[in-house]
């Protein structure tokens, strides 16, 4: 194991509407990268549940007030249109008591209160529940708007009453509210720069199991390119029965599915890309993968062919990781104390082809010496890549490891949702696959997935 | 060559040393008729003197197969190959409801018996990959078959764990030197959280036990010496946590609910866990009566008469995460049983904090719980105490 280098995040700057910054919150001043599609939503609806306290629906209004017109301090959140350039009408609208255990009489509200659903975005009050619940009103109702093509955004009744870390969650919030639209609120600056004529895209695979059933799972593929520009999502139902576990038929059933989510991921793709030629980087992450899934994503990868157009795929195997390390020359102290917190971005070398990535600690900024963390233990990555995996046309230009690195690490700058943490302890491309999974598991009963727009084009999971 | 005792980066890697380049294993090919991890399993389970750990396939300048290491110094071929058919034989008679497994374990042991020859001693680098493993199932062995096997834990994947409860503690640590075991102190001011029977409290004790966990891996890391070439190296990562053990199996709950005279109709609402055999099915009791209680699953509803549920082990466990479980929880069985988060914030304060405890628990357990030298056939490992800096 060996120090290898550390990533700045300083040069990974976020690219917004009209300038870059190193803090997604300058988003406030720069504004959104781009607000075509959010521009046509005409209302957003901020539905709450009729029996309420009049203490929480007073909240509830006054949540509504602030959106519409920002906080007291404009610094800290300005308004939604005001942020976002867009002119959309924010009011609050009660639910039926019984919304809380059946989603369907939410999503009545909802529609009974828009003319056209596809231009109301629903914001839905709800008690906070444990995200570890299956069954939680949380994923019901998201997958009950979701069915009906909407996107949606849920707001804690806890949080309306936590008066210090509600004011700031209003900017997080709606930069979510607003990727959820159809917007993109900023990008990355650079992407990997070593070739001219060659996109770079950045896929996420994952495979997640039914938290109930573990022969029902579903398998996932969302594509970015390389500055972080949303593309779509692809992902679909792998059932396999479990009957004969020292088989090697289900890894087959397994793979034939995984090929077949990746293909239509890359054909898809195909009309997007628009340089000469493509390059592939799949983030897959390990935690709910066992060999069986992992054989099964080699065997896929073997299936696929190269295009003229895709040149090379790149692997990579994303876990978080229990090593722990003290900074003993530690610059990010607390009240005086030294911490032992390391550089975020900080990479080490553990063996060929095996790295940690530091995720968080402190970083240095041209003002001071700042934190991610404050308490508690320093999260760090293991990214192994996987060559025998990998797919190279032997003409190409070979990608540095440092730069297969740099595009985890870029990815876990790219965080619409806790907009005061410069960097994710995950990447985007990893961070959803539980929320992705559990959503989808919902609308298979629909089978209506695949038809689903909103589905595949918007970041609803976020 | 890496150095551990100087640089800017403390890990929580403890290096371990060996005293002869090369290891000498026994090695088999991966059989036709049977499967691999089945025998690397029965080793591990079942075998006296050996571990075993399986290779897939070929990685590096190791050829797949099955690695077979002697815990006590070198032997001949033949004793691992008839050890390896005993421990084949008690595995499947241990597995004979499981269907499938009396007919392969056959097959297995003919495939053994029709060419003994089929293990074979080979050269290894003693950091080379498979050693790591090998290790990880050595001490697992060793600790399994000494008078301290209790303090093992389950944990999926390639850790080993250990829990340590507080009087075992008392054991370890002079009286003098308990104020830096946070446990102890823990303990102290809250007994009914660490198996003591107290008066009010009692459903605390019965179904709640605060621990100290440390887990162990042993990891293989590869690096680039000054010539160019590659220097291998074993390293045990070592963490250590605190951790609340629940067995809140239903019927345990009801009995207990039952003794302290409380209406076992209060359960109703309360998330309920059943194993299933293709994984968790999650219930609600809906009624829970003197003699049944009534569940609706996800999957179906049914009715279970509390005497099935005695003996259905541990098939239905209250699930605590769900709020009205909590809730009841709470209130009828024990209050306050987060209180251990407390002493896991004081130790994962900031790394500087938990590097000062990991150090202490690091001197605590080895030569003590563990043992810090482990003999691999022709080598002998020594897990050193000094965390790797790099």
């Amino acid at each position: 194991m060996k120090y290898l280098t550390t990533f700045n995040i300083n040069n990974f700057r976020l690219r917004f509407g009209s300038g870059t910054h190193v803090h997604p919150y300058y988003i406030t001043s720069l504004g959104p990268l781009n607000n075509k599609i959010a521009k046509s939503y005409k209302t957003i609806l901020v539905l709450y549940n009729n029996n309420l306290d009049i203490t929480t629906k007073n909240e509830v209004k006054m949540l509504t007030e602030h959106l519409k017109n920002g906080y007291d301090d404009k610094r800290i959140f300005p308004g939604f249109n005001a942020i976002y350039r867009t002119n959309v009408d924010i009011e609050p609208v009660s639910f039926d008591p019984s919304g809380y255990d059946r989603p369907e009489k939410i999503y009545e509200s909802f529609k009974s209160t828009c003319s056209n659903v596809e231009k109301c975005f629903p914001v839905i009050v709800l008690p906070r529940v444990h995200r570890g619940l299956y069954d939680s009103i949380y994923y019901r109702t998201k997958a009950e708007f979701l069915e009906h093509g909407i996107t949606s955004q849920i707001f804690t009744t806890d949080l309306l009453k936590d008066k210090k870390n509600y004011v700031w969650s209003l900017l997080p919030t709606s930069i979510q509210m607003f990727t959820k639209m159809g917007g993109i609120p900023y990008i990355l600056e650079p992407g990997i720069k070593e070739f001219l004529d060659i996109q770079v895209f950045i896929i996420g695979l994952g495979i997640s199991y039914h938290p109930l059933n573990k022969e029902q799972r579903i398998g996932y593929v969302m594509m970015f390119d390389q500055l972080g520009n949303w593309e779509f999502l692809e992902a679909g139902s792998i059932a396999v029965e479990n009957t004969d576990i020292e088989s090697d038929k289900n890894v087959d059933t397994l793979a034939d599915r995984v090929a077949s989510l990746l293909n239509t991921a890359i054909a898809r793709l195909a009309n997007k890309i628009q340089a000469k030629h493509a390059v592939l980087i799949i983030h897959y992450s390990g935690k709910e993968i066992s060999s069986k899934e992992e054989n099964a994503i080699a065997k896929a990868l073997q299936e696929l062919k190269l295009s003229q157009k895709i040149l090379a795929v790149y692997v990579l195997k994303i876990n978080k990781s229990n090593i722990v390390i003290n900074d003993l020359e530690s610059q990010f102290e607390i009240n005086g104390n030294e911490t032992g917190y390391p550089q975020i971005g900080t990479v080490f070398k553990l063996k060929p082809d095996v790295y940690l990535l530091v995720t968080t600690g402190y970083f240095v900024t041209d003002r001071a010496t700042k934190g991610n963390i404050w308490r508690g233990l320093p999260s760090n990555l293991i990214i192994s890549r996987h060559k025998e995996m990998e797919k190279l046309n032997e003409n190409i230009i070979k990608i540095s490891d440092e730069s297969l690195l740099a595009s985890v690490f870029s990815l876990c700058r790219l965080n619409y949702a806790s907009v005061q943490n410069p960097v994710s302890s995950e990447p985007i491309t990893t961070r959803y696959s539980r929320e992705i999974a559990w959503i989808a598991l919902r609308l298979l009963g629909a089978k209506a997935m695949s038809k689903m727009e909103v589905f595949r084009t918007r970041m609803w999971f976020i | 060559m890496i150095s551990s005792t100087s640089g800017r980066y403390l890990v929580n890697f403890l290096p371990v040393n060996f005293d002869s380049a090369y290891l000498d294993v026994y090695w088999l090919p991966l059989l036709r008729e049977c499967p691999s991890p089945w025998v690397v399993s029965a080793i591990n389970q079942y075998a006296n003197s050996t571990v075993a750990s399986l290779l897939p396939r070929q990685y590096q300048h190791l050829k797949e197969g099955i690695y077979i290491a002697s815990l006590a110094g070198m032997i001949s071929e033949e004793y691992v190959s008839t050890e390896l058919k005993e421990t084949l034989t008690t595995y499947f008679k241990s597995g004979e409801d499981r269907q499938g497994k009396t007919t392969s374990g056959e097959k297995c042991i003919a495939e053994l018996d029709k060419d003994i020859s089929k293990v074979q001693t080979i050269q290894i680098p003693s950091t080379g990959y498979v050693v790591a493993n090998l290790l990880k199932n050595a001490l697992e062995k060793i600790i399994k078959t000494s008078e301290n096997k209790n303090i093992l834990c389950r944990k999926i994947g390639a850790e080993l764990c250990l829990h340590l409860e507080k009087k075992y503690l008392e054991t370890l640590i002079p009286q003098e030197k308990r104020d830096a075991e946070p446990l102890l102190t823990f303990c102290d001011n809250n007994s009914w959280l660490c198996g003591n029977e107290i008066e009010g409290k009692e459903g605390c004790s019965r179904f709640f036990k605060v621990v100290k966990e440390i887990t162990l891996r042993f990891q293989h890391v590869v690096i680039e010496n000054i010539t160019g070439g590659n220097d291998e190296r074993i390293y045990v990562i070592v963490s250590s946590t605190y951790r609340r053990i629940s067995k809140l199996t239903l019927y345990d709950v009801i009995c207990f609910l039952w003794s302290t005279g409380t209406d076992i109709g209060l359960l109703n609402g309360v998330r309920v866990n059943k194993k299933v055999k293709r994984g968790t099915d999650l219930c609600k009791v809906v009624d829970a009566r003197e003699n049944q209680v009534q569940l609706s699953c996800i999957s179906h509803d049914e009715v279970v008469d509390i005497e099935r549920l005695r003996w259905s082990g541990d098939q239905y466990t209250i699930n605590p995460t769900y709020k009205n479980s909590r809730e009841f929880i709470e209130k009828y069985i024990c209050d306050h049983v987060d209180k251990h988060k407390y002493l896991i914030a004081e130790i994962k304060h900031n790394p500087r904090i938990y590097f000062r405890q990991l150090a202490n628990d690091v001197k605590l357990i080895l030569g003590n719980i563990i043992p810090n030298n482990i003999i691999l056939n022709n080598v002998k490992y020594k897990i050193t105490e000094e965390f790797l800096k790099l």
